[in-house]
């Protein structure tokens, strides 16, 4: 990075944190620290939705997965409009009338201790682990660009944001998120354009040949329960994971219960609804404008640079072999490129050419999977998918000065408002939904000091879980998997609470863990896509928990207090 | 379903514009026709 770089990185990280620090001093009593505060108005609850959701990883590694997979991934949001509606008409207003702090509060009015403490230890285990992965990506992203390991980034930034909110609380979170966004916004934009720009030919050249590739392939009618985003997935899988998401994760519940008025609450769900959409396919095309980029200028063979540079020191000829042979499949795919592009080409032409691009990709992709094996084998500590750096390389090497500071301050700013938020509700859920009820003598002030200290507890365990981030495939997949092995369950016991009046705590307490302990083993049997899980595991809590319930009636000189 | 709690004082029950059913009909409505661009999109582009 150039001095000019390092400017424009230092005066938005410095905003932004001078300006949390600014608008969260006198955070003094645990109402202030755990919620974001009553004056919050409609347009900073749906930036600071929108913020929590959309973090580095977002911006790291959606990008990637449109240059494999094309715009597909969009398909995963398309329940989130509906979840939106679903929580603003029914389910905000129940929590705001009840005035609770945490999601899993709720669960306890509604049946009994044991089942919010489950629901709220679900929550802790799956929010502790996927903080760890949304600390860890911007690591990687501050480690390529600096040359440092990617174990000292991820405790360096880490470090930065666990500060940052052990000392703000909530507030600080809710108030820096609009901050973040704008110069995320502003990254993002600048990341399109230039994109667009290093492009040699015409953008809707571009498309076309984007289309021609099956990358622009943004809904999939197909009843396919394999294929992992389809419009039915999308619409069903997605309503469910999105609704257990900004329903019952406590990391969204905080930034809407922010103890204002509930019709700014709704409001800010409605306009994380209107925006979502519109924003992950932005992102997605801008991954599949770095594909068409690298189709007409040759791409590296293996985008991890590190570990494709260690793989040679131990491999060289295997490493030059397939660059040889990637090579030539380059200049094959862009010969037939042009004829594809080329003006006043009859249909017929068009016609072979396209053929001839597709094939020429399949043996790129089939060159580039060898690659990544031949990583993997050679060099252990490194992975076989090289995904999660295609967008940072593109980055690094084609941003001008400037304007890649701005770049790697929107990551951070990214990285600090998601994980930010998630500490902030980890230390919410331990306060409210563990300790207060242990120890209902508290003062505010000891609770708050209890509040602080599990903040910066939870902070440690996703820093040293992020270390072992490296080894898994896809962060943002590896996001979403791990949330939906947790949510199906815990949206499955909100909605009984909500829509099945005559089921107790017992029931309620045991179907739950019964239907998680279903989702971990159709995980393990690995045959039906994650986003199905969510299904699985809410329908399996609204099936058992009825019939549990018969049967607890029926069991003479049961209690029926439960 | 949970009976809907009633409007308290200075709750804003009602959305700055129009009704919260016409807010609801917005949003699905956006989402209706953000599906058939993408696919309209991915027929036009193939």
């Amino acid at each position: 990075m150039s001095g000019l770089d390092w400017a424009v990185l230092a005066v938005a990280i410095g905003a932004i944190v001078g300006y949390g620090a600014w608008r969260s001093r006198g955070v003094r009593t645990t109402e202030s620290y755990l919620r974001a505060g009553a004056d919050l108005r409609w347009w900073t609850i749906g930036l600071s939705l929108v913020a929590t959701q959309a973090s580095a990883i977002t911006f790291l590694s959606v990008p990637g997965q449109a240059y494999v997979d094309g715009v597909g991934f969009v398909q995963f949001y398309f329940g989130l409009p509906l979840a939106m509606v679903i929580l603003s008409a029914v389910i905000v207003p129940v929590y705001h009338r009840l005035g609770v702090y945490t999601a899993y509060e709720y669960l306890e009015r509604r049946f009994d201790r044991k089942t919010r403490q489950l629901a709220a230890l679900l929550f802790l285990v799956s929010r502790g682990l996927a903080s760890g992965l949304a600390i860890y990506a911007p690591a990687l992203v501050l480690s390529a660009v600096l040359g440092w390991s990617a174990s000292v980034t991820n405790l360096a930034l880490g470090g930065v944001t666990v500060v940052y909110t052990v000392l703000g609380g909530s507030r600080a979170v809710s108030r820096t998120q609009s901050v973040q966004m704008a110069v995320v916004l502003a990254g993002m934009l600048a990341a399109l354009a230039v994109a667009i720009a290093s492009l040699p030919v015409s953008l809707g050249q571009g498309i076309a040949l984007a289309g021609a590739l099956g990358k622009l392939k943004g809904v999939d009618l197909s009843l396919r329960f394999d294929t992992r985003y389809t419009l039915w997935s999308g619409l069903l899988g997605g309503l469910f994971v999105q609704l257990a998401y900004f329903g019952t994760d406590q990391s969204q519940v905080q930034r809407y219960l922010a103890g204002g008025p509930l019709a700014q609450s709704r409001l800010g769900l409605l306009m994380n609804g209107l925006v979502k959409v519109p924003m992950q396919f932005f992102i997605l095309f801008i991954g599949v404008m770095v594909f068409v980029y690298y189709q007409l200028a040759p791409p590296p063979l293996f985008f991890d640079r590190t570990a494709l540079e260690q793989a040679r020191d131990r491999d060289r000829p295997g490493v030059e072999r397939l660059e040889r042979a990637h090579s030539r499949v380059f200049a094959e795919k862009r010969a037939a490129i042009e004829r594809l592009l080329a003006p006043g080409a009859g249909p017929a032409e068009v016609e072979a050419a396209r053929a001839r691009v597709r094939e020429e990709e399949a043996r790129d992709v089939a060159l580039r999977r060898e690659a990544g094996s031949l990583v993997a084998r050679t060099v252990p500590s490194a992975d076989a998918k090289d995904s999660d750096f295609i967008f940072l390389r593109f980055v690094l090497d084609h941003f001008p000065r400037g304007l890649l500071g701005l770049l790697v301050a929107a990551i951070l700013s990214a990285a600090m408002s998601a994980n930010s938020a998630a500490l902030s509700s980890l230390g919410a859920t331990t306060v409210v939904d563990f300790y207060k009820p242990r120890h209902p003598e508290a003062t505010d002030a000891q609770t708050l000091r209890v509040a602080r200290l599990a903040t910066a507890a939870w902070g440690i365990v996703a820093v040293g879980f992020g270390g072992f981030a490296s080894l898994l495939d896809n962060l943002i997949q590896a996001v979403n998997v791990l949330g939906s092995l947790f949510y199906g369950p815990m949206l499955g016991v909100f909605l009984l609470g909500f829509f099945v009046k005559r089921v107790r705590g017992s029931a309620a307490f045991a179907a739950t863990a019964a239907a998680e302990a279903a989702v971990l083993t159709a995980a393990a049997l690995g045959r039906v896509g994650y986003l199905w899980y969510n299904v699985i595991g809410c329908a399996a809590v609204l099936v058992l928990a009825p019939a549990l319930e018969q049967v607890l009636r029926r069991m003479p000189g049961r209690a029926r207090s439960a | 379903m949970a009976p809907s709690p009633p409007p308290g004082p200075g709750d804003g029950a009602r959305p700055p514009l129009g009704t919260w059913g016409q807010l609801y009909a917005l949003v699905i409505s956006s989402l209706v026709a953000e599906i058939a661009l993408l696919y309209v999109l991915s027929r036009a582009f193939r």
